[in-house]
């Protein structure tokens, strides 16, 4: 069975699985580079990648993602 | 409480000029009382309590805080701190626009920081949603701008949160520097702080 709406417009796909991603273990990010979805990961994990392969395929079976290890994101302050 | 960080810009308002840095620069998210004295140098840079006071914090200053019950946000524009200026000209001199006659790609960003001083970077994305670590928790932030460093160095470092991002082939503000990882920084868009303080660059 198909899902009623599958997004194709990267942005589009990005709006409505963000906050899903955002949650995952693993993950610093999401974004569009250069028209592209892109997650990004705070290591280089199998499991998050495929935690992420996962929400997409519910939402938009034929979107494409990229993986990027930038690590994770914290405030630069000096403690 | 001793904390330090940059100060990335003089703003103004009303008639009125302030400095502009984050939130954990100057309020210490959101711990620090209205009239708490701001140094610069930092008292952690040694700055001295008799003679580096050059701000307080303002009454209306955005907050961190939590808006729903778990301890996300979903707007950057809480993320920016502005600090009534009472004196000391000098504290402007952040992030100034040095033009060259190379021609430069529309990504590429320079920044003066506290740690790393004067970086270079290229603009990876101009609308990422990402989490931010916090001492209160994790916040997400959604729309910001992701920034790499050039080969080489580092864009950013701890202590550089505030710093103004410049585009270097325009000369203009882009962003304004808050958070990060060792491969990667991230900035709000100068235009949406200015806009949620109703506050201009001064000069």
């Amino acid at each position: 069975m198909a899902p009623s709406k599958t997004p194709s417009d990267p942005k589009a796909l990005k709006r409505k699985v963000s906050s899903q991603i955002l949650q995952l273990p693993g993950v610093s990010g999401i974004g569009v580079p250069k028209g592209r979805l892109t997650v990004y990961l705070e290591s280089d994990s199998e499991d998050a990648r495929e935690r992420v392969r996962e929400i997409l395929k519910a939402v938009s079976p034929d979107s494409d993602v990229d993986f990027l290890v930038i690590g994770k994101f914290s405030k630069q302050d000096p403690d | 409480m001793v904390e330090a960080g940059t100060l990335g810009a003089i703003v103004k308002s009303g008639g009125a000029q302030y400095i502009l840095s984050n939130n954990h620069v100057l309020a210490n998210e959101d711990k620090l009382p209205v009239g708490t004295a701001i140094f610069q140098p930092a008292l952690l840079d040694k700055g001295n309590q008799t003679t580096d006071q050059v701000a307080n914090p303002v009454q209306d200053r955005p907050t961190l805080a939590p808006r729903k019950q778990q301890r996300r946000l979903r707007d950057s524009r809480d993320r920016q701190e502005c600090h009534r200026r009472p004196n000391d000209p000098a504290e402007g001199r952040q992030a100034r626009n040095n033009h060259t006659h190379r021609r430069h790609r529309w990504n590429e960003v320079h920044k003066v920081g506290r740690t790393t001083g004067y970086t270079t970077g290229s603009v990876l994305d101009i609308s990422a949603d990402v989490n931010i670590q916090y001492d209160i928790g994790t916040l997400t932030f959604q729309g910001q701008i992701l920034i790499a460093p050039d080969q080489g160095q580092m864009f950013s470092d701890a202590g550089d949160s505030g710093s103004l991002i410049v585009d270097r082939g325009l000369g203009r503000a882009t962003g304004l520097l808050f958070g990060g990882s060792p491969k990667s920084t991230i900035a709000n868009h100068i235009s949406d702080v200015l806009t949620a303080l109703q506050i201009q660059l001064a000069g």
